[in-house]
């Protein structure tokens, strides 16, 4: 098997760097960095040796939907005033380069999305504004489909649970 | 499109008007309406499926049963009183279900019925005062979401077609 992947170190990545932002705009840049990190990673297992033609398929849908959301977040987070963050280099998401198969792959991208879809709860509480909320929602639900579609791919039961956990820190 | 009744209180609620505690609750009713039509659609349609779309209807009826159990809580917690499920024979009337013959027809009602529900939530949300609640519904859209992915799955189209999931209207 390849190297241990886990999302907690693509994640890393992810909010390095925002400790010193608040609120709203905070979230926001700290959600569009965990979706630049899913975009750049389903790009790089796309092109990987051990991707076969439905794994490649797949991979590249998803690394173009995620290209959406993060434009359209970025687009939201101008508006806020913020700054939208720079798109991370493969070798900077903990895991990536050590990718042996394509299990290690949907392991790695199940933990992001997962994270992502944990993030995307939590921000339906610090959203204020509705064009934001109802883009929050709307991304969440593509990223749950890309769960689900990961999931079976591993043989896993694709829906789990019919709420979204709770998140252990809120 | 699936024949449900007009859910004035998710569809009609786009207004920059606050919303009142009892239009809260109407929202929240008119979701419970929704879910309990897909508990009854999917314990219903399971009869005209087999092998793994019968499965994942019999998971997809329990977890729209906790959807309904969610919303209920949140109801009488506001206040309200929650709506009361039809008969069997009121859901086959209104669905149409007692005119599907094969199981590709119910599997398409099926996802049109889930994009029905994902309208409603995306439209709602922002009506919605309480971050908890909103979690509520992010969480249950994602679910719907996951839903439709397996559905389509099960009739062999793409999984997750669109970057921004929004549903449908009814």
């Amino acid at each position: 098997m390849g190297a241990a992947v886990t999302w907690a170190g693509a994640l890393g990545w992810a909010t390095r760097g925002h400790a010193r932002e608040h609120g709203e705009t905070a979230f926001l840049r700290r959600l569009v960095r965990v979706e630049q990190a899913s975009a750049v990673a389903y790009e790089t297992i796309a092109e990987a040796d051990f991707a076969d033609a439905r794994i490649e398929r797949m991979a590249t849908l998803f690394a173009e939907q995620e290209r959406e959301h993060v434009q359209a977040l970025n687009a939201a987070l101008r508006d806020l005033g913020g700054r939208p963050p720079r798109p991370p280099d493969p070798g900077e998401i903990a895991g990536l380069d050590e990718l042996g198969s394509q299990d290690d792959a949907l392991e790695l991208m199940i933990g992001l999305e997962e994270d992502l879809v944990t993030l995307y709860n939590r921000a339906a509480a610090r959203f204020a504004g509705d064009a934001l909320l109802r883009l929050g929602m709307q991304i969440a639900c593509n990223d749950a489909q890309h769960l689900t579609v990961l999931r079976q791919q591993l043989g896993r039961r694709p829906v789990p649970d019919a709420l979204v956990p709770e998140p252990l820190d809120g | 499109m699936a024949t449900l009744p007009a859910i004035a209180g998710l569809y009609g609620c786009g207004t920059d008007a606050e919303t009142s505690v009892e239009d809260e609750v109407a929202i929240l009713n008119d979701a419970l309406t929704l879910e309990l039509s897909l508990v009854a659609a999917y314990e219903i349609g399971t009869e005209l499926l087999s092998d793994t779309a019968a499965e994942a209807a019999d998971l997809f009826a329990d977890q729209e049963r906790e959807h309904a159990d969610a919303l209920r809580d949140a109801i009488e917690e506001a206040g309200g009183i929650p709506v009361e499920p039809r008969s069997r024979r009121g859901y086959e009337r209104m669905l149409r279900l007692d005119e599907l013959d094969e199981a590709d027809d119910f599997l398409r009602l099926a996802v049109d019925l889930e994009q029905t529900a994902i309208g409603g939530y995306n439209v709602a949300v922002p009506r919605l005062a309480s971050p908890p609640l909103r979690r509520i519904v992010y969480s249950i859209a994602s679910a719907e979401a996951a839903h439709v992915t397996v559905l389509l799955g099960e009739l062999g189209e793409v999984q997750a077609p669109d970057a921004f999931v929004a549903g449908a209207r009814a």
